[in-house]
């Protein structure tokens, strides 16, 4: 995936959907969108790990965007389409609800994250992005995968 | 020309000393190239000058270690080697400005043998800034008989063999799946070419242990000596080879390893003389391949205590080690000192395995940690005990306790079919222990590039790898170890931490075997039991004493259950052969009926004691009564590890009476005549181990406790002293066990007369 041109003080954004809103994925970490024709479960992995995929010849676990926020979501049926990251060197598989644009934003269209802000899943959320749509969680790959839910983290 | 000497003097003696500033920040990163530099640039300084100014001695001295650190810079010198001779040479060259300044002359001197190993090391070195291999016979520097590539060339190679061997799988699934019969001679020509290129690439990359050992001995001799300690370094598993980068990669952190332990835990000379050791500590160091692993143990006899994450080496060398997706663990040693170990998956990509289904996915197995793959019978009652869901596979080499893999794996419903259609238990051994899973169905051998697992999945320890396979879908490789751990039989400290969280299965916890002779029901501690037999009558020989029957190679008497001579032999009968110290005996027995645990046996007359059957029979056999300082209190609340340390201790000559609760124990022990030793499970849930350690401890001050731990690691060390305890092993480590006892007993000289 290219990066759409952008200004020094712009930064670019995947937007995709999960539990019916809007989160952004910092473009710098998203390697490209694959589309996924089988998928080996991976037993006794937390539920947010859907399986394992051959993308490419590269063996990535593909996680559930929608479990990594709320371990109780239900897994929803995805389109067979990931997006890609790269996290610490790592493809990691992230699959969504639905795919977005690339939104192309200026600073005054991110917010750092506040405390007084009282989202969901704070904790994987790093700030907010006005979009056209609506207002999109911008989420920190590492953090987000780093993310287990409290019964599984030892 | 005195005034040039004086600068010389003057500036070299500076020069000296912001080197040896410098030096513990070599040590510690022999690759820091602005140290590497300065050395380089001082020794040249002084070869210059030294030229001029007609010092012959120092002037030869600097030019061998100008050699050696141009050799550094340019990265074609093992840097541990260099650290090994850059002291004393820069010891050497002060020692020759002091004399030289003092007298005004160059003293006399012979530094051949310095001189000999700095060009030694400078010549082993290779040729450009690319590792190099030999691949030729090590021991041949013929040069029509071998040949030197570069590392980089090779790894290069090796990925395009990996690709070919994932192209070759993809052929044969397609022309299996198309049918083109006129292509199958030039498949097959295709995979043993492939297979064959794979297996020479493979040895053309192995090296010799005893490389990394040789650095390893350096290390230790040169620090011992800087540290005015005296050290050995015994060595085991020098003749394995693994592959060279492998080596290389691991020898940075053994040496920051050996280094933690010879400056931390090695008492001096006259601290060892004074403690009654030698004044010489040793160090073990051994390696040994583990299921697709290596595994490494340190150890040492120095002071017990911990090692931490505090200390720069230790810290440095597991930062390295996890970077190679290994992992580390210590413990204090059973005898003192501590024990590191060391545990790093190999780097082979390309594995002979062999896939299986469970739940209709497909995962692999090392062919190499698969003993043998029993073909199920049925519903499996021939081959399989089964008590409330826990299993114990039934071979003509014994018994092995058993799971389904669907269990291991939580893997519910009926997908891909039931394993009583055409299911088949792998026997797999790891260590001493062995064991077997289950798996849906039928198994394929096959070679396979493996992967590493994603690092979202390496906290699952029942899986080591990942791979693709000819139809693009991806297997898991299961990891033999991890299977153990969640089977409970994880007999290593290595990756106790790792498996803290892994699922277990209810732990299997049969007591005694029963079985019918004579038209009656008995049974067996199976504690005792080594093996189960189906004898046969070339196995026997019937002499003037009875019959012996021969078991693995030696003979054993043969005898009935109620002491009497074995005459003949009818075609369906057992032989269990049940061992008491070193001495073995085979019961001759109609047939194995169950495995029961003590609770459900019933009838509790029906247990044998088998003690007069070893009186009779086994000549030299003299075991001790309970009276003996070798009876032993062990408080283990769980049956199964209590059945386990009762068979270990039995083994080692100690006669253990175990007790499952706190207040019993309290009880026995309180009435026990003598009080020397007891052992402790400190994960007790009733009281906490900890607790009753120093309530005991409160009863009898000079009493050896020792603990056993599920994980003995620094923590259980530290609370194990606190709570007084004499000592404390890893629950199923049975040498650490027998080690302690033999030592904690040996110096208070007595057990408990229960």
């Amino acid at each position: 995936m290219t990066a759409p041109h952008r200004s020094a003080s712009e930064q670019s954004f995947l937007l995709v959907g999960a539990l019916d809103r809007n989160f952004a994925l910092p473009i710098s970490h998203v390697r490209r969108v694959a589309r996924i024709a089988a998928m080996t479960s991976a037993p006794l992995a937390p539920p947010h790990i859907l399986g394992l995929a051959n993308i490419d010849g590269e063996i990535v676990a593909v996680h559930c965007l929608a479990r990594c926020l709320d371990p109780s979501a239900r897994p929803r049926d995805f389109d067979r389409f990931v997006v890609v990251l790269d996290v610490g060197g790592e493809a990691v598989g992230l699959a969504v609800s639905s795919l977005g644009d690339v939104e192309i934003a200026s600073e005054r269209d991110v917010s750092l994250f506040s405390r007084e802000i009282d989202f969901e899943n704070a904790r994987s959320a790093v700030g907010v992005l006005r979009t056209s749509s609506g207002p999109a969680l911008i989420l920190h790959p590492a953090k987000l995968l780093n993310f287990y839910p409290p019964s599984l983290a030892a | 020309m005195e005034e040039l000497l004086k600068d010389f003097l003057n500036e070299t003696a500076e020069q000296l000393d912001a080197i040896g500033a410098q030096f513990p920040r070599f040590e510690q990163d022999p690759s820091d190239a602005r140290v590497v530099a300065n050395i380089f640039r001082l020794v040249h300084a002084i070869k210059g000058a030294s030229g001029f100014l007609n010092l012959p001695r120092l002037e030869r001295l600097a030019r061998a270690a100008e050699l050696l650190m141009d050799g550094m810079r340019e990265g074609s010198v093992d840097q541990y080697d260099a650290i090994g001779l850059a002291p004393p040479i820069l010891e050497k060259i002060k020692s020759i400005l002091r004399e030289l300044s003092r007298t005004g002359r160059e003293p006399f001197g012979d530094d051949e043998s310095l001189i000999v190993d700095l060009e030694n090391v400078a010549r082993s070195s290779r040729p450009s800034g690319d590792d190099i291999v030999d691949l030729g016979p090590s021991s041949l520097h013929d040069s029509r008989l071998s040949t030197r590539v570069s590392v980089k060339a090779l790894d290069r190679l090796h990925s395009s063999v990996a690709d070919l061997m994932s192209a070759r799988d993809h052929l044969l699934a397609t022309m299996k799946a198309v049918g083109a019969p006129e292509l199958s001679s030039s498949v097959a020509r295709l995979m043993n070419v492939a297979s064959d290129l794979n297996a020479s690439l493979m040895l053309a990359r192995k090296q010799p242990v005893e490389r990394l050992f040789a650095s390893l001995r350096r290390h230790v001799a040169e620090l011992s000596a800087r540290l005015g300690k005296k050290a050995r370094l015994n060595v085991r598993g020098g003749c394995l080879e693994l592959d060279g980068q492998w080596l290389d990669a691991m020898r940075e952190p053994l040496i920051r390893l050996v280094s933690a332990l010879i400056a931390d835990g090695l008492e001096s000379p006259r601290e060892r003389s004074l403690a009654g050791k030698a004044e010489t500590g040793t160090l073990e160091v051994s390696v040994a391949l583990v299921s697709g692993a290596v595994l490494i143990t340190i150890s040492d006899d120095g002071r017990a205590r911990e090692m931490g994450e505090a200390e720069d080496d230790v810290r440095l060398a597991r930062e390295r080690i996890e970077l190679l997706d290994g992992s580390i663990n210590w413990a204090a040693g059973p005898g003192g000192g501590a024990i590191v170990a060391v545990r790093v998956p190999l780097n082979l990509p390309i594995a002979s395995v062999f896939t299986v289904f469970v739940g209709g996915q497909r995962f692999a197995v090392r062919s190499s940690c698969v003993d043998e793959v029993v073909a199920l019978h049925g519903d499996g009652a021939r081959d399989l005990l089964e008590r409330d869901g826990q299993l114990m596979l039934r071979t003509p080499d014994g018994f092995f306790p058993c799971a389904f893999l669907r269990d291991i794996m939580h893997i519910d419903g009926s997908e891909g079919g039931s394993w009583r259609d055409s299911g088949v238990a792998l026997r797999m051994s790891v260590g001493a222990r062995a064991f077997a899973v289950i798996a849906d169905h039928a198994c394929e051998a096959r070679e396979i590039v493996l992967k590493p697992l994603p690092k979202s999945l390496r906290r699952l320890c029942v899986f080591g790898a990942a791979a693709i396979l000819d139809d693009g879908a991806v297997a898991l490789e299961l990891d033999s170890a991890g299977l153990a751990g969640a089977l409970g039989l994880s007999l290593s400290i290595v990756g106790a931490d790792a498996r803290r969280d892994e699922p277990r299965l209810k732990r299997l916890s049969p007591r005694n075997l029963v079985f019918r002779a004579h038209g009656d029901s008995k049974s067996l501690p199976l504690a005792a039991l080594t093996r189960v037999l189906n004898p046969r009558a070339s196995d026997i020989e019937f002499g003037a004493d009875g019959a012996e029957l021969w078991v693995e190679g030696r003979r054993v008497p043969l005898v009935r259950i109620d002491g009497g001579r074995v005459i003949s032999i009818a075609s369906a009968a057992k032989a269990l052969v049940i061992a008491r110290d070193d001495h073995h005996l085979a019961l001759l027995v109609d047939d194995v009926e169950v495995l029961e645990d003590d609770e459900n046996m019933g009838d509790e007359g029906l247990v044998m004691d088998t003690l007069p059957l070893f009186h009779r029979h086994s000549p030299g056999f003299d075991a001790p009564s309970r009276d003996d300082e070798n009876a032993l209190l062990v408080l283990e609340p769980i049956p199964f590890f209590g059945e386990l340390i009762a068979g270990s201790l039995i083994a080692a000559g100690y006669i253990p009476v175990v007790i499952p609760d706190v207040a019993g124990f309290i009880s026995s022990l309180a009435k026990a005549s003598r009080r020397g030793a007891v052992l402790l499970d400190l994960d007790v849930a009733e009281t906490g181990g900890a607790a009753l350690a120093r309530q005991l401890r409160a009863m009898d001050p000079g009493m050896t406790m020792i603990g056993l731990a599920s994980h003995a690691g620094p923590s259980a060390w530290t609370r194990a002293r606190a709570a007084g305890l004499s000592s404390v092993v890893g629950k199923f480590d049975r040498e650490a066990l027998r080690v302690a006892l033999s030592t904690k007993m040996s110096s208070s000289r007595g057990g408990i007369a229960a």
